[in-house]
């Protein structure tokens, strides 16, 4: 197929079902972000002829003859677009993985859209909470100033790699291409908030051609860790395996194929046959916390070197606290509210996807590349689990995307 | 995202191309079907290749094909006479979608994905909009929009059969229209959706969507009084609930939305 991406002729290989974003991102458009892939975040905003669409969301197999403009085609850091200079004097850019959908986007604003800017920017989220430098962005307002060399302590300066990420330029976790051939990882999920696996069985999956291997809890290291990183690794519960055999939430990792696309990894899950011997689960977590008879306990097999909390009442964790002293201060108030406020669990939704990329280096070391703030913690609990050595660890710019590097065990 | 069970595409480019089965689904704009995993379908017939014009007039209906974008619909030009004709921006501002997915999204596609909040099926039902349903061996037939919306994900379409177009009578757009609207945040979801007509010959119909898993509509042949509105009102059961708004919310902003409605309308 046939079209143009930024004023230059691209021929590819479009496949059936693949999305604008997919096969720009497959020639090398990494300025095209892959966030939400649901039409909703707006990080992988291009214009088709000219008007803006979702690209994640867009059949690729219209795009024959088509116009596309990504971020990229806008401006360069040499030359930026309007638009793109005020993004970078607003400050109106944090981690910058939503800014590309955000210019391109504001690129097509008339008076209509500038008069409503929460209408008009609904399709285009922003995890670290930026709006009102965005906003000012738009409207042209310069939060920035631009100090001599020494100044500038104690003053607003631009971001320093601005102009990259609103021109496209900088490398988030997977903008970059491999120099290794480059496999994929499905994982099968469970569809049990409580099960055991009885049996698993990959044959035909590992038949599929192009899947490389398959992983199962058979071939997971024996050490617990945790998901959570704290400095101090012990703050955090070993409770649970890379792949573990009892599942205690639906959607835990049941296994993982490797294979040489997504489409044939994903492809390779459906051929996998488990048997799960079905537990008892609970879903209230007042009655989760009680002694009650019949109430699973979903780490009950585990001691006190898990460090889970309390695993005979479901309490992985606990945490209490006070600052100063409360009973004196509630004594000599002149009125006081009792009362028990509880919130649910909230899981902070990063725009950018959850990623790792790996590679053996020159010297035979495992480099990998991830998708996370804490990459020294990462590399360690990988050594940890992996049995490997650690070496030095370097970290990009960015908090939500850095290169952590483990050196393989003889 | 990529559909990644998908192995063929057709675009068809004439009436003969259209053939579903086992699988096989019909494609719109495709902002719906590319949002999320669609297990278990393998090909896809692209109805936008078959070039139908967006709206056409005839001379006693507007006829908007299924193809037509939303982006389309809010361009069609007002008639003088037309005073329902603000629906279609009105409709096209209520979807939770951005106007960057009107640019792709189709008006038939959002009727048939059959969603609650479906806004081109609030301002269809409002407007005793008829669906043209085609099906296999040239077959054609009409309902209802209002009808062909059956329930969550449910619509009338059966096996093999598409939705073609939507004729909109003219009388219907030279009515007078009340329009309400609310969303537990400011530009989210649908909760409650609800618009009045008052048509020339005086009878008086009431449409709720959002509120209720299907369209619902209350039909005067004459503007009711407050109390004939509240018993209509009482008949309706169940109110929809899912996260974007409880059943008594919804009921009671319902309410709320008709009397207003059957006040500015008087």
């Amino acid at each position: 197929m046939k079209f143009e991406v930024n004023g230059e002729e691209l021929e590819t290989e479009v496949l059936p079902g693949q999305v604008l974003r997919t096969v720009l991102r497959q020639n090398g458009h990494y300025e095209v972000k892959k966030g939400c892939d649901a039409g909703d975040c707006g990080a992988c905003s291009v214009l088709v002829d000219a008007e803006p669409v979702h690209s994640c969301i867009y059949p690729a197999h219209r795009l024959s003859g088509k116009h596309v403009t990504t971020v990229a085609g806008l401006g360069t850091p040499e030359d930026p677009h309007p638009l793109q200079q005020r993004f970078v004097d607003a400050a109106g850019l944090q981690c910058g993985f939503c800014t590309a959908g955000m210019v391109v986007t504001a690129s097509t604003f008339g008076d209509e859209e500038l008069a409503d800017l929460p209408r008009a920017l609904k399709g285009n989220l922003c995890r670290c909470t930026g709006y009102r430098a965005i906003r000012d962005a738009i409207h042209g307002v310069d939060n920035t100033a631009t100090p001599a060399a020494g100044e500038a302590a104690g003053r607003s300066v631009k971001a320093p790699a601005g102009l990259r990420v609103v021109t496209g330029r900088e490398e988030y976790t997977l903008d970059f291409t491999t120099p290794t051939k480059l496999l994929h990882l499905a994982v099968l999920k469970s569809p049990h908030a409580h099960a055991r696996i009885r049996s698993i069985d990959t044959a035909a999956a590992e038949a599929l051609e192009g899947v490389e291997c398959v992983f199962t809890h058979r071939d997971s290291p024996a050490t617990l860790f945790s998901t959570g990183r704290h400095e101090n690794r012990e703050d955090d519960p070993d409770d649970t395996l890379v792949l573990d055999p009892v599942l205690r939430f639906r959607g835990q990792r049941v296994a993982a194929v490797v294979a040489d696309s997504v489409r044939i990894a994903e492809r390779a899950l459906a051929l996998i046959t488990v048997e799960y011997e079905i537990l008892p689960a609970v879903f209230d977590p007042a009655l989760a916390r009680s002694t009650q008879d019949g109430v699973p306990r979903l780490h009950g097999e585990k001691g006190a070197e898990s460090r889970i909390s309390e695993p005979g009442r479901n309490v992985v964790a606990q945490m209490h606290g006070e600052m100063g002293d409360v009973e004196a201060a509630l004594a000599a108030s002149d009125a006081t509210v009792e009362g028990v406020w509880q919130t649910q669990r909230i899981s902070h939704a990063a725009l950018e996807t959850h990623a790792t990329r790996g590679w053996i280096d020159a010297d035979g070391r495992l480099v990998l590349r991830t998708s996370t703030q804490v990459p020294f913690l990462v590399r360690d609990e990988i050594c940890h689990i992996f049995g490997l050595l650690r070496t030095p660890c370097a970290s990009s710019r960015r908090g939500s995307a850095a290169d952590s590097v483990a050196n393989r065990s003889s | 995202m990529d559909l990644i069970g998908v192995d063929e595409i057709r675009v068809a480019r004439t009436r003969d191309d259209i053939v579903l089965g086992e699988g096989v689904r019909a494609l719109g704009g495709g902002t719906w079907l590319f949002s999320e995993p669609q297990p278990g379908v393998t090909g896809l017939v692209d109805l936008t290749g078959l070039g139908w014009p967006a709206v056409v007039r005839t001379d006693d209906a507007l006829v908007v094909a299924a193809t037509c974008t939303i982006r389309d619909l809010t361009r069609v030009p007002a008639e003088p006479d037309w005073p329902a004709h603000r629906l279609f921006r009105l409709c096209a501002d209520s979807l939770l979608a951005s106007f960057k997915i009107w640019n792709v999204a189709t008006v038939g596609g959002n009727i048939a994905t059959a969603l609650p909040a479906g806004a081109m099926t609030s301002l269809m039902s409002a407007l005793d909009a008829t669906a043209v349903i085609w099906g296999p061996e040239h077959t054609e037939r009409r309902i209802p929009v209002a009808e062909f919306v059956r329930g969550v994900r449910s619509t009338d379409l059966r096996a093999g059969e598409i939705l073609r177009a939507i004729e909109v009578p003219s009388a219907a757009l030279r009515s007078r229209v009340a329009f309400r609207r609310i969303a537990l945040s400011n530009l989210g979801r649908s909760g409650s959706l609800v618009i009045g007509r008052a048509a020339g010959d005086g009878s008086f119909v009431v449409t709720i969507t959002a509120a209720t898993p299907r369209p619902i509509q209350l039909r005067f042949t004459a503007a009711p009084t407050a109390g004939e509105l509240e018993h209509a009102l009482d008949g309706i059961d169940p109110w929809y609930d899912d996260p974007h708004g409880a059943p008594d919310w919804r009921e009671a902003v319902t309410r709320l939305f008709a009397e207003e409605i059957r006040e500015e309308l008087a």
